[in-house]
């Protein structure tokens, strides 16, 4: 990777956005099969600079970030009716400022092209532990979400790596219940009956994942970029067909500022 | 197959005449049923699994262990609650060739959700709970490929005697009682079959040689010429429709992703095959085959002696290949086509009829390719029909192909779309097995399609394959033509080129897309080479909502698949092997005496029930967490 080169059109701007597009769509990270969550984003991270320093067109959006995208790329979504795609928006927050969420949602819609999706799951760099109090953290987040789905932008709402207390005292608190649940599938085969049960009780899907906590680790971003930048929120974005088992889309969209 | 409707069956020769009427009106019924039907979309994915299983009666004094011909007894309660409550029953039971099996299916489709993969295992157990309650306590219901000592004298409860001057099979070994006897569509075919062969099938399997194996392995050859002195000889269809099979349909949004999954589960066909492998015993021999497929193609072979090519063509149109129970003859995608590099036969003039009706060549090929086969079964009520609203002409025939792939129209009058069915898995002796198995297969297609990846390669490659994939422990001796590159979003340009010289005159190794792999390297992977399916599987399942439980069954699936493909465990071929050349009553001589087939029979019982572990043959953990039902809060978002 040329570091310098992209560090040149990063120049002066300290604040932008990489958009892998549909992932799905490069061989190179379909034959890789063994890469864990970091290591494929990292692989499409280099993948989309290396697309857009060859054909080197400088996006923008309405706000001037500076958008790091791969041209040509397919999405996918217009191939189908809209109706029957399942969208799936999972943020990963460094932090719990809830305009990073805002904005994240805000600005994957608009590079999909949408105005509204299916679920979101939040995550936090740090798990959340069994401490009530560690319910704060996620309330200024969790508002955002309520409201996004009153405004019918959302229909489900989620959060991964949180122990059961702090989600019972979530879902307690919440006005807006959440639906889902996502844990790290490491530790699957030993859901604690007493969540299963909870989960059963309010109907709210139970799911695995496999993302580390850390989705980007500072030395990651060194090694990419050459200059240790700040991720302020990552998100992914999955499209199944509905009902046929068929993903179409996965990509990425990172918000990265300098120091 | 759904119920059989029952009618009185013609004759032979009435049957024989009617050929060219049920090849007319068949083809018709196809044009007018693609008519209505080619634009049929956006089905959603529904697939289901058949197992089919084998009644055992012990005789834990005499140490005996014997097929029970109970079939068409336990089918008359099954369907009874079927037919009271065709909606509400959790499972569905056809007969099957032998009067001592029984084919049971789910009540109704699994879903598009991958919570349904949670649910196959538990619904099998359901099955089989369902039968056993139904069974005396001196008999179980197993889901093994071959009995062991099928054919053997007095192999069945209650005793019967085979036929070899009279009758429908005139076997030495297989006699008439055998075949089911609720339905005249088994024994008709036999008998057509054969008449149309003009003389008895005939199967000769290598046997195992051993220490002490004596050749001439019996006296079959002095009786009948066809049979090889160093070969297990058989010599009726019981002996192939007499296996249980392991096979699943699922539905296509369309027609064209059918034909999409048609041609990429076709290489993939000899592979599983291989990789299922688990009758390595007939008529009391061991052999040295692991599969039932060359048997069963043998033993439905109507070839007459000039379709064979031992004669001159001269009542015949061709000389034809393969038996009607084969690999598939050609690739029906436009993908596919550039690989399509053996002769497909047909009549002209039904090709011709197909395309004139806007029916693309492709597909015109392959339903006049299997229009190349009679009739073998015609009954005086379906002769005559209205093409319009009627496929019975054209169901004969498509059912009576018994390939590796099957391409499905919709029926007429349904709310089924089109579907494919995946038929080269043997039957394996657990359900945790068979649902690892099945739920393996669907998997792989979501990932075809969902990665839109590529595994055809020439299709004279594939026949080389099932070939291969019938040795004596070919899942982990064998290596198979295997595409290296699956991925199809840039075609490199060694590929192009490839393409442009045509593939069969394509020196493989130069052109470097096709390499040779063993089961392993296919599923497992091989470093720097071919990424593997199960990680491809476990790569697609990242991006996949999936629940806990369903997340566990599904690792506990891929883990064992992934355990066996690399030799940990073994093929249930392999462990018969090991059981039989192991036990204290074998002499090294290929037999399987009637008390090795007792303990075998036993050991696998107590394998299948769970009261017997058995980390050989499944490895250490077998514990799913299957369930019968699927959350509430997942079974909205279908």
């Amino acid at each position: 990777m040329d570091i310098e080169k992209i560090n040149g059109a990063l120049e002066g701007c300290d604040n932008f956005l990489i958009s892998t597009g549909n992932i799905l769509s490069i061989n190179d990270i379909t034959k890789k099969v063994n890469l864990n969550t970091s290591d494929e984003l990292v692989d499409a991270i280099s993948f989309t600079l290396k697309e857009f320093q060859d054909n080197g067109v400088l996006q923008t959006q309405s706000d001037h970030l500076l958008v790091i995208s791969r041209h040509n790329d397919n999405l996918k979504i217009s191939e189908h009716e809209l109706a029957d795609l399942k969208i799936g928006f999972k943020v990963f927050l460094n932090s719990d400022d809830p305009d990073s969420l805002t904005e994240a949602i805000q600005k994957a819609l608009i590079v999909l092209k949408v105005e509204s999706i299916n679920d979101v799951i939040v995550t936090f760099k740090q798990k959340i532990g069994n401490q009530n109090d560690n319910l704060n953290q996620i309330q200024s987040t969790w508002s955002v979400l309520e409201n996004l789905i009153k405004k019918g932008q959302i229909k489900q709402i989620g959060i991964a790596d949180i122990e059961e207390s702090a989600f019972r005292a979530l879902y307690d608190w919440a006005k807006v219940k959440p639906s889902i649940i996502q844990i790290n599938l490491s530790t699957c085969c030993v859901v604690p009956p007493t969540l299963q049960s909870f989960c059963k009780e309010h109907d709210i899907k139970l799911l695995t994942h496999s993302d580390p906590l850390d989705l980007l680790p500072v030395e990651s971003i060194e090694s990419i970029f050459g200059t240790p930048l700040i991720l302020k929120w990552a998100l992914r974005f999955l499209i199944h067909v509905k009902c046929r088992g068929v993903l179409t889309t996965k990509g990425y969209l990172l918000n990265l500022v300098k120091n | 197959m759904g119920l059989l409707t029952e009618g009185s069956p013609l004759s032979w020769e009435e049957t024989k005449k009617l050929a060219p009427h049920v090849r007319q009106h068949g083809i018709t019924q196809f044009i007018n049923l693609y008519k209505k039907l080619r634009d049929r979309e956006g089905d959603v994915l529904k697939w289901g699994d058949e197992v089919e299983y084998i009644i055992v009666k012990f005789n834990d004094e005499k140490k005996q262990a014997k097929v029970s011909l109970r079939g068409d007894e336990l089918l008359t309660v099954l369907n009874k609650k079927e037919l009271e409550d065709p909606n509400g029953v959790k499972s569905l039971w056809r007969p099957e060739y032998g009067a001592y099996m029984i084919e049971g299916t789910p009540g109704r489709p699994y879903g598009g959700l991958l919570a349904h993969f949670n649910i196959v295992e538990a619904n099998m157990r359901l099955r089989r709970k369902e039968v056993t309650e139904l069974l005396k306590a001196d008999e179980a219901i197993m889901s093994i490929t071959s009995f062991p000592r099928l054919g053997c004298e007095d192999f069945t409860h209650p005793p019967t005697k085979p036929t070899p001057d009279q009758g429908a099979t005139r076997s030495l070994f297989f006699p008439d009682d055998v075949i089911f006897p609720g339905h005249p569509r088994f024994k008709t075919l036999s008998r057509n079959i054969r008449m149309r062969r003009g003389e008895k099938v005939a199967i000769n399997l290598p046997v195992f040689r051993d220490k002490n194996t004596k050749i001439p392995i019996d006296d079959s050859y002095k009786h009948d010429r066809a049979a090889l002195p160093d070969h297990v000889y058989m010599d009726a269809m019981g002996f192939g429709m007499g296996c249980c099979c392991l096979q699943l349909t699922f539905q296509a949004c369309n027609i064209t992703e059918a034909r999409t999954l048609y041609d990429q589960l076709t290489p993939l066909c000899p592979i599983m095959l291989a990789f299922t492998a688990a009758s390595p015993l007939y008529r009391g021999f061991v052999t040295d085959v692991d599969c039932r497929w060359n048997v069963i193609s043998g033993s439905v072979d109507c070839r007459t002696e000039e379709e064979r090519g031992l004669k001159p063509l001269k009542e015949n149109t061709f000389v034809i290949n393969k038996s009607r129970y084969d690999s598939i003859d050609s690739y029906l995608s436009p993908q596919g086509e550039k690989y399509n590099d053996i002769p497909l036969l047909y009549n002209k003039e039904d090709y011709q009829k197909l395309v004139d009706n806007g029916i693309d060549p492709l597909l015109a090929g392959h339903i006049a390719h299997l229009f190349i086969r009679d009739s073998v079964s015609l009954f005086s009520e379906k002769v005559h029909q209205n093409d319009e609203e009627d496929s019975d002409h054209f169901e004969n025939i498509q059912s009576t192909n018994w390939q590796t792939m099957r391409f499905k129209p919709p029926p007429p009058h349904s709310t089924i779309g089109w579907r494919v069915e995946f038929r080269p898995c043997e039957a394996q002796v657990t359900d945790f097995e068979n649902a690892a198995i099945v739920c393996f297969v669907v998997l792989l297609t979501r990932v075809i399609l969902s990665y839109q990846l590529n595994f055809l390669i020439p299709i004279s490659k594939v026949d080389e394959n099932m070939q291969k994939a019938q040795k004596r422990n070919a899942a982990r001796d064998q290596k198979f033509w295997f595409r290296r590159d699956i991925t199809t979003h840039v075609s490199p340009p060694a590929a192009a080129e490839c393409c442009r010289t045509g593939t069969s005159n394509c020196d493989v190794k130069e052109c470097d897309m096709f390499g040779q792999m063993t089961v392993n390297d296919i599923i497992n992977g091989k470093e720097g080479e071919f990424p593997g399916l199960i990680p491809l599987i476990n790569n697609y399942l990242a991006g996949m909502d999936v629940d806990a439980d369903t997340h566990c069954t599904i690792q506990q699936y891929l883990k064992f698949i992934q355990r066996r493909a690399a030799g940990e465990i073994l093929t249930t071929a392999s462990w018969i092997r090991k059981f039989v050349t192991e036990h204290p009553d074998y002499k090294h001589d290929s037999v399987v005496s009637e008390i090795i087939n007792y303990d075998l029979l036993k050991t696998v019982k107590d394998i299948q029930t769970g009261d017997k572990y058995c980390p050989l043959l499944l490895g250490v953990s077998t514990m799913s967490k299957t369930k019968e039902s699927i959350p509430s809060a997942l079974s909205d978002d279908c």
